[in-house]
C-alpha cells in the first residue's frame, strides 16, 4: 500500500472513529438521561398510584362507616341481639345496600363471623368469615387490598371494615370496590403510560389474571418473568419489554407489588411508559453520526488526498529521482519546496547525486589518465621493439656501406628486408589499436551459440592436437534445449575466440579446455574454463581493463574486445578464477539485446 | 259410574267411552265396560288404582266433532291458547252442580314479579306466589294460602351427560347440599328439608333418608373422581328462587372441589327440577314423580315398606337428588271467598266464590 493510501486509510479511519466516539457518547449519555427521566416519571407514576390508593380508600371507608351508620344494619343488629336470631330475612339485604351505596363489594357478617348476607356473592350465605374477628377494634382501621372469592373466580378488592356494636355482639360490615380494569381506567396517566394489573394467584403464572384498562392484555407471556421475578421477591421492579420487532415498541415496566394487610402478595401494579422516545432520539443520534461519519469520510478523503499529495510528492519525486540515479543517470535534481524534513532529505540527495557525479568524473578522469598512460606504455613497449631492429639494421648498413662495400649489396638486401618485415610489424601493432578504436556496432539475428560454440572449438582443433604441444582436451557441454539469441555472429564468434584463445595460452603444459552453454534467469550463459594456473584477485580485477595483459607479448585488447562485444549484445561478462585451478570466463547473454545496444534486428 | 253423567256439552257420558278413556291412559290395566259400569282388570294388586286414577293424566276427555274436548268437571274449556291463556266456563252439567263462578280467565307463563304486578293493580283475584314469599306477604298482612308441602324441589342429572356420569361424583354433590341453609334463608323457612321423593306427611319415613351437609365423605368420594369438566347446572330463569338454590348449591359444590356453573335453561350436566305430586296417595305420588322424573315404570307397591323399597331403589343411582318438599302457594284477593287449598296443591276453583260489587 503506498503511503498517500496509508495516510488517506489513516485520516478517514480517524474521523470515522472521532465520530463513532462522539456519537456513542451522545447516544450513552441521552440513555442515561432519558433512562433517569424514565425512573423519575415511574416513581411519580407509582406515587400517583399510592395517592389514588389512598383517596379511594378513604372513600370506601367513608362509604362502609354510612352503610354501618344505616338504618338496615341496624335492624340487622337488633335482631342480632335477640336470643335467636333470624337472618334469614336479611339474606337479600347486602345487594340492596351496595346497589344504593354504589359499592361493588358489601358483605354483613355476624358476631360469629357468619355470613348473613353478600352483595357479591348471595348465595354464599351461611358461610364463615372468620378473619373479620382477627381485628379486635376495626374503628380507625384504613382501607386495604384483599383478594375476595367470587362465584366465578375471585378479584382483587379495596376494602374497608366496620364494625356495629350492639349488646356487646358486633355485626360486622365490609365493603369497597374491585380493583380491575375500572381502577386502572381510573387513573390519570401521562401519554406513553399505562397501566397493568396482575391478580395473584400462587406460585404460577396466569395469563388470564392479567389486564389492563380495557380488561385485556396481549402478550401476558412477554410479562410473565417480571412477575414471577416479583411473585418470588414482592419488592418494586423495573424492566423493559420489547413487544415485537420494532424496537420502538419497548416499554419500561416498573412493577409495583400489591400486598393485603396480612403481607400475603395479592397482585402486581405494572406501569408501563414507553420507550419509543428514547429509540427514536437514540435513532436519530446514529442518523445524524452517520451523515457526519459518512460527510467525514468525504471530507477526509479530499483533505487527506489534498495533504497527502503534499506530503508524498516530494517523497515521490525523491522516489523517481533514486530510480534515476540506480538507472545511470545522475544528473537529476530535485526541487527543494520546503524547509521541513523532506526539504531536508531533497537537499541531501541531491547533495548526494552532485557528490557522486563529482567522485565520477575525479574517477574518470583518473582512468582516463591511468588509461592514456598505459597506453602510452603500451605504445612505447610496442613501437620501441621494432624501433630497435630497424635501428640496428639502418646502423648495420651505414657500416657495412663504410666498411665493405663489396658487401653492402648482400647486407642491403637482408637489411631492406629486416627493414620491411619490422615496418610490417608496426603496421600490425598499429592496426591492432585501429581495430580495437573501430569496434562495429552488432549486427543481429538469430543464431545458435552451441552451432557457435562448435565452430570456434572446431577452429581450434588443429592447435589443440598439435605435434610437439602438450594436449589439451576440448570438452563441450552444451544444453540443447538452449534457445536460439539475436547477436552479431561475426562479432560474438571474435569475442569466443579470443577466451579459447587465452585459454590455450592458459595451458602451456596441457589441460582440458571446457566450452559451457546454459540458460540462467532467462539469460544465455556462456562459459569458457580452462585448467591453467589461474589468476590473482588483483589480475581479475584489472582484467578487463584495455592494454592491461598478464602475457609477455599481449597488447591487452583481447579481453577488452569481448566485453566491449558483450557489452553491446547488453550482456555482462565475468571471471572467476581460483590459482593452479583455471580460470572460467562466464558470458550471460539475453535473448533479445535492449534496443539502443544493437544496430539492428534480422531473423 | 253415576247415573245421568252429562259432559259440558250436555251429552252423555257413556261407560264405553271412559273404559276407551282408561284404557289409553292406563295401558297395563283391562278396562271394559259393562253397562252403567267400568270393569277394571289387573294382574297384580293395585291398592292405590284410585288414587292413581284419579290423577290428571287419567282425566277423561272426550274429543268433539269440531275438534275440540268435552269433559264432565265443573268447568269447560272456552278458549285455550297454549302457554298463554285459557277462558273457563261454569258447566251447567256438572254432576256435582253448577260452579259459583261463571268464568274464570288464567294467564300461563308470567313470571312472578308480572303476577304479583297484576295482582297489585286489581287485575288478577289470585296469583301464584313463591314460597320464600310466603312470610314477607303474610307480615304484609295478604291472604296467601298455601297447601302442604308437596311439589319436589330435586336435583336431576342428564344420564346423557358423561360429565356427571360417575354415580360417586352425584353422592359427593348430595352430600355437599347444604339444605337446611336453602330452606331457612332461601325459602324463608318455608316447606321441608328431605332426602326422598316423597314427603314425609305422605309417605311417613321421608326421615330416613339422610339430609344432613358430610363434606368429609363427600370429598372423599370426590376424590375417587377422576378429573372432569365443571359441571353445568340449569334453572328457570322466571323464578329467582330457583336461581338462588342453583347458585347456593353451586357454593356447596365448590366446598368438594366441584365446579359447578348455573345456566339458565337449556342443556346442562344437571337441572334443578320442580314436580307436582298431584297425588296424597303414596303410591300415587310416587308414581307421578318417577314418571315426570323419567324413572321408569315403578312396582306398585301394596305396602308402606314396599313404597319405600321402591322409592330407595330410585333413588340409589343418585340420579336424582331430592333437596325439598315445598308448597304450592297462592295470594289472593279481597273478594275471593272459600278458596280451600287442598293438601296435595292444585286449584280448588269449583268451591270458590268472588263477592260482587256493592
Amino acid at each position: 500500500m503506498s503511503l498517500r493510501k496509508k495516510l488517506l486509510a489513516l485520516i478517514a479511519v480517524t474521523v470515522l472513529a472521532t465520530v463513532a466516539l462522539v456519537g456513542g457518547i451522545v447516544a450513552i449519555r441521552a440513555r442515561q438521561a432519558f433512562e433517569s427521566l424514565e425512573d423519575q416519571r415511574s416513581r411519580a407514576l407509582a406515587d400517583q398510584f399510592r395517592r389514588e390508593f389512598t383517596r379511594r380508600g378513604l372513600e370506601v371507608t367513608r362509604q362502609v362507616e354510612s352503610v354501618a351508620s344505616g338504618e338496615v344494619a341496624q335492624r340487622i343488629a337488633v335482631a342480632q341481639s335477640q336470643p335467636t336470631p333470624d337472618f334469614a330475612q336479611f339474606v337479600n339485604e347486602a345487594q340492596a345496600i351496595a346497589a344504593a351505596h354504589q359499592l361493588e363489594f358489601l358483605e354483613v357478617v355476624a358476631d360469629d363471623g357468619t355470613l348473613i348476607s353478600s352483595a357479591q356473592w348471595p348465595a354464599r350465605f351461611g358461610y364463615k368469615e372468620d378473619w373479620l374477628q382477627q381485628e379486635s377494634d376495626w374503628t380507625s382501621q384504613p382501607a386495604f387490598l384483599r383478594r375476595e372469592e367470587l362465584a366465578d373466580g375471585s378479584a382483587l378488592a379495596l376494602i374497608a371494615v366496620r364494625a356495629l356494636r350492639l349488646n356487646d355482639r358486633n355485626l360486622y360490615i365490609a365493603g369497597g370496590h374491585r380493583v380491575g380494569k375500572d381502577f386502572l381506567a381510573g387513573l390519570a396517566l401521562p401519554a406513553g403510560t399505562r397501566a397493568l394489573l396482575y391478580r395473584s394467584a400462587g406460585p404460577q403464572f396466569v395469563p388470564q389474571n392479567l389486564a389492563d384498562s380495557s380488561g385485556f392484555a396481549a402478550q401476558p407471556d412477554k410479562l410473565q418473568p417480571l412477575i414471577t421475578r416479583v411473585s418470588a421477591h414482592p419488592v418494586e421492579t423495573s424492566d423493559t419489554i420489547q413487544w415485537s420487532d420494532d424496537p420502538a415498541s419497548a416499554e419500561s415496566i416498573h412493577a409495583i407489588p400489591l400486598q393485603g394487610r396480612d403481607g400475603s402478595l395479592l397482585g402486581i401494579l405494572l406501569l408501563a411508559s414507553s420507550r419509543r422516545e428514547l429509540v427514536e432520539l437514540i435513532q436519530h443520534i446514529k442518523t445524524i453520526s452517520l451523515s457526519v461519519g459518512a460527510i467525514g469520510i468525504v471530507i477526509a478523503v479530499l483533505f487527506s488526498g489534498w495533504a497527502a499529495r503534499r506530503v508524498t510528492r516530494p517523497v515521490e519525486h525523491l522516489a523517481a529521482a533514486a530510480r534515476e540515479v540506480g538507472a545511470g543517470d545522475w544528473r537529476v535534481h530535485v526541487d527543494v519546496n520546503s524547509d521541513d524534513e523532506i526539504g531536508e532529505l531533497a537537499t541531501a540527495f541531491n547533495n548526494m547525486t552532485r557528490e557522486l557525479i563529482e567522485q565520477r568524473e575525479r574517477l574518470v578522469q583518473s582512468e582516463r589518465v591511468a588509461a592514456w598512460r598505459e597506453l602510452a606504455r603500451r605504445l612505447a613497449h610496442e613501437l620501441k621493439n621494432p624501433l630497435f631492429p630497424l635501428q640496428i639494421t639502418v646502423e648495420n648498413l651505414l657500416r657495412a656501406r663504410e666498411q665493405n662495400p663489396a658487401q653492402f649489396e648482400e647486407v642491403f638486401q637482408e637489411s631492406t628486408s629486416t627493414l620491411l618485415a619490422e615496418i610490417s610489424n608496426l603496421k600490425g601493432i598499429i592496426g591492432r589499436f585501429s581495430d580495437f578504436a573501430k569496434m562495429p556496432r552488432p549486427e543481429l539475428r538469430g543464431i545458435a551459440v552451441n552451432d557457435l560454440a562448435r565452430d570456434v572449438v572446431k577452429l581450434f582443433q588443429a592447435q589443440l592436437t598439435a605435434p610437439g604441444r602438450p594436449e589439451i582436451k576440448a570438452a563441450l557441454q552444451l544444453d540443447d534445449a538452449l534457445p536460439a539469441i539475436q547477436a552479431d555472429p561475426d562479432l560474438l564468434h571474435r569475442a569466443l575466440s579470443n577466451l579459447v584463445l587465452n585459454a590455450l595460452d592458459a595451458m602451456p603444459t596441457g589441460g582440458t579446455l571446457t566450452v559451457r552453454t546454459s540458460q540462467h534467469d532467462g539469460l544465455v550463459r556462456l562459459e569458457v574454463g580452462d585448467t591453467g594456473s589461474g589468476l590473482t584477485p588483483e589480475e581479475c580485477e584489472r582484467l578487463f581493463t584495455p592494454y592491461y595483459t598478464t602475457k609477455q607479448h599481449g597488447t591487452g585488447l583481447g579481453l577488452a574486445i569481448v566485453q566491449s562485444v558483450v557489452s553491446d549484445h547488453g550482456g555482462r561478462i565475468s571471471v572467476r578464477s581460483q590459482p593452479q585451478q583455471g580460470t572460467t570466463f562466464c558470458i550471460d547473454l539475453p535473448q533479445r539485446p535492449p534496443a539502443e545496444s544493437a544496430r539492428g534486428v534480422h531473423a | 259410574m253415576r247415573p245421568g253423567l252429562k259432559l259440558d256439552d250436555g251429552s252423555p257420558l257413556t261407560a264405553g267411552a271412559v273404559a276407551s278413556a282408561l284404557q289409553t291412559t292406563a295401558p297395563d290395566l283391562r278396562v271394559k265396560a259393562a253397562a252403567d259400569d267400568i270393569v277394571i282388570d289387573s294382574d297384580s294388586p293395585r291398592p292405590s288404582l284410585a288414587a292413581e286414577l284419579a290423577l290428571p293424566r287419567h282425566a277423561i276427555a272426550i274429543r268433539r266433532p269440531d275438534g275440540g274436548f268435552a269433559a264432565s268437571g265443573p268447568f269447560r274449556v272456552a278458549s285455550f291458547q297454549s302457554g298463554r291463556h285459557a277462558e273457563l266456563r261454569a258447566n251447567d252439567f256438572c254432576w256435582a252442580g253448577r260452579p259459583f263462578l261463571d268464568t274464570i280467565q288464567i294467564d300461563f307463563n308470567k313470571n312472578l314479579r308480572e303476577q304479583a304486578l297484576d295482582f297489585d293493580l286489581g287485575k288478577a283475584d289470585a296469583v301464584e306466589v313463591s314460597p320464600d314469599q310466603i312470610r314477607r306477604l303474610a307480615q304484609d298482612g295478604r291472604r296467601v294460602a298455601a297447601s302442604a308441602p308437596t311439589d319436589l324441589l330435586a336435583l336431576a342429572f342428564d344420564p346423557h351427560h358423561a360429565a356427571a356420569g360417575d354415580a360417586r361424583l352425584r353422592q359427593g354433590i348430595a352430600l355437599a347440599i347444604d339444605r337446611a341453609a336453602i330452606q331457612s334463608v332461601l325459602l324463608q323457612r318455608q316447606g321441608e328439608v328431605s332426602g326422598a321423593l316423597l314427603p314425609q306427611w305422605i309417605s311417613g319415613y321421608a326421615f330416613l333418608f339422610p339430609t344432613a351437609v358430610d363434606l368429609t365423605t363427600a370429598r372423599q368420594l370426590r376424590n375417587q373422581v377422576a378429573a372432569f369438566a365443571p359441571l353445568t347446572l340449569a334453572y328457570d330463569p322466571s323464578d329467582p328462587l330457583s336461581r338462588a338454590i342453583a347458585e347456593r348449591i353451586a357454593v356447596n359444590a365448590r366446598d368438594i372441589n366441584v365446579t359447578v356453573q348455573p345456566v339458565a335453561n337449556g342443556t346442562a350436566d344437571m337441572s334443578l327440577v320442580r314436580v307436582a305430586l298431584d297425588s296424597p296417595s303414596g303410591a300415587g305420588a310416587l308414581a307421578n314423580v318417577a314418571a315426570s322424573l323419567d324413572l321408569g315404570a315403578v312396582a306398585a307397591p301394596t305396602a308402606p315398606d314396599q313404597l319405600y323399597a321402591s322409592e330407595r331403589d330410585l333413588l340409589a343411582p343418585a340420579q336424582i337428588i331430592p333437596l325439598l318438599h315445598i308448597p304450592e302457594a297462592f295470594v289472593l284477593g279481597p273478594r275471593v271467598r272459600n278458596w280451600t287449598e287442598p293438601p296435595a296443591g292444585g286449584f280448588p276453583l269449583a268451591d270458590v266464590w268472588v263477592e260482587g260489587e256493592r
